[in-house]
Parts: structure tokens; C-alpha cells; sequence
């Protein structure tokens, strides 16, 4: 049994105005069998009332929302001494409203715009006590390989099998062994060896 | 005159604003909503040529957000402009 077997999944609320986006940000949850979501909320005041309530590991909260906004969610929580870890999702995302999140208490600070995957490992990272910030232009990857195809390339040159790879990113093997042709075509390489050395090279791993 | 003139370009000014807050704060979550169940789907796809297909699909709705993103801060630096 793998170690993501036996831990206990961490329980999020979601905290969000807009309906859709919220009902995007639940299905993602939904589908990691890392996380599990507690409650859903729909302005500052009720992600508040939620999370005394719940006291869930992590609350995913928008930074702009009606009532009380992320940064007021921050404030209550920190001010309350209450464990939950906040992770903050912010559409204008300057540098100088992460950083103020960061110093009220934030545990994470991500732009609307990043990948889903990303999402949700900032929230076991919070949930793990980590503190993440992830700027709101998604960099640019060379080779135009996608964010998840970096992901995999990671753990190859890690020394993790294609199998091991599907694990830890909750993907089918077929799904992992899909990605890495497209990176073998996209890198132009033959094999796992080449590809790492080549975006090693490229500078898309360090 | 004068004054009319001032009304008017308030007009505008809260006009633009009011498209501008509507096209950030309702538009752009809808079609980032849509770019985060692309990338739900594309983990559940086994076949190269349907993602690839897909990656297409992601890489124009973002590009969307771009040019919606871009029309906000335009509309934002014109009624500030007036």
C-alpha cells in the first residue's frame, strides 16, 4: 500500500462567488482521492462560518467575493488561532496582494488561471504545512510541452516508472504512457533517457 | 458646455467600467471554469490524437482569456484616460 493510501485525505471547503467556476473548483476535488471536500461557500461570510464550524484542513477561498473578501477570511481565521491552512485563488494576481496574503497568514497563493493538477497540489502542500506561491502568467514551457507533461518528465528523471508515474499523478498508466509519446515528439527524442538529457538541457527541468 | 461635457465622459467613464467589471468578474470565470474541465477531461483520455485535439481546445480558450483580459485592462485604462 502506497503512503497516498494511507494517510487520511485532506478536507477542503471551497470558497467561491462564481457559480460555475466554484462548481469546476468542486469537481476537481472530487476527482483527487487525496482530498475530499467538506463544504462548498459562496461569499467571505459563509466560508467563515463554514470553517468554524468544519474546521477542515484547508480552504480554498477566492481573494475578490462578495461580503467578506479572502483576505478578511484570513484575518478571522488566523485571528481565531484555528488550523485550518488557507490557500488563496486570486484573478489579478500582482505580486504585492500575494505577498500581503502571504504575510496575513496565507499557505498558498495561486492564480485562477493555473492548471488544475497545480490547484489541488497546493492544497495537500498547504496541508502539509508548506507555503506555496504560483505567479499568474503560467511560464512559459519550452518545446510547447504542457504544465503536465513537465509534471511526468519530472518524476522520469527522478528514476519513477511509468507506473510509479500514474500513481503519484492519479492518472491511468495509459494516460502516462500517452503523455510521454507526446513528449518524445515534442522533444524529438527517442527514448526516457534522451528526453530527460534534452530538457535538462532546454532548461525545462533543474 | 462644459459641464454637459463632463457628464457625458462620466457617462462613458462609469460605462466602461461597468463592462469591464462584468466581462472580469463573469466572462473570464466562465471560461476559466471551462479551461479547468478541459484539463479535468484531458486525464481521463487515453489516445494521443484525442489529446492533442483537446490541448488545442485548452490552448484557444486560453487564449480567449488572454484577449478577454486584455480588453478589461483597455477598458479600464481608456475610462481612466477621459
Amino acid at each position: 500500500m502506497s503512503t497516498v493510501e494511507r494517510r487520511r485525505r485532506v478536507s477542503v471547503i471551497v470558497a467561491e462567488d462564481h457559480p460555475l467556476f466554484r462548481s469546476a473548483l468542486v469537481d476537481m476535488l472530487k476527482r483527487r482521492p487525496d482530498l475530499e471536500l467538506a463544504a462548498e461557500a459562496a461569499d467571505g461570510e459563509q466560508a467563515v462560518h463554514q470553517i468554524h464550524r468544519l474546521r477542515p484542513d484547508v480552504a480554498l477561498v477566492d481573494l475578490r467575493m462578495p461580503r467578506l473578501g479572502g483576505m478578511d477570511v484570513i484575518r478571522s481565521v488566523v485571528g481565531a488561532g484555528l488550523p485550518t491552512r488557507i490557500v488563496v485563488l486570486t484573478a489579478e494576481g500582482d505580486q504585492a496582494t500575494r505577498d500581503a496574503l502571504v504575510r496575513a497568514g496565507a499557505a498558498g497563493c495561486l492564480s485562477k488561471s493555473a492548471e488544475a493538477g497545480t490547484i489541488a497540489d497546493a492544497i495537500v502542500a498547504a496541508a502539509a504545512g508548506r507555503v506555496q506561491q504560483v505567479s499568474a502568467a503560467p511560464p512559459e514551457v519550452p518545446y510547447g510541452l504542457t504544465q503536465r507533461e513537465v509534471d511526468v518528465l519530472r518524476l522520469v528523471a527522478e528514476g519513477h516508472s511509468a507506473p510509479g508515474i500514474a500513481k503519484h499523478l492519479y492518472l491511468s498508466p495509459a494516460t502516462v504512457s500517452t503523455h510521454l509519446k507526446n513528449i518524445y515528439r515534442k522533444l524529438e527524442v527517442p527514448d526516457r533517457a534522451a528526453a530527460v538529457a534534452k530538457a535538462l538541457r532546454g532548461g525545462v527541468l533543474d | 458646455v462644459a459641464t454637459e461635457r463632463a457628464v457625458i465622459a462620466a457617462d462613458i467613464d462609469s460605462e466602461r467600467e461597468r463592462i469591464a467589471a462584468r466581462l472580469h468578474d463573469d466572462s473570464i470565470q466562465v471560461m476559466t471554469a471551462t479551461a479547468i474541465r478541459l484539463q479535468l477531461l484531458r486525464d481521463e483520455l487515453d489516445r494521443s490524437e484525442q489529446i492533442a485535439q483537446l490541448d488545442q481546445l485548452e490552448e484557444t480558450v486560453r487564449r480567449a482569456i488572454e484577449r478577454l483580459r486584455q480588453l478589461v485592462s483597455e477598458l479600464r485604462q481608456s475610462a481612466a484616460d477621459l
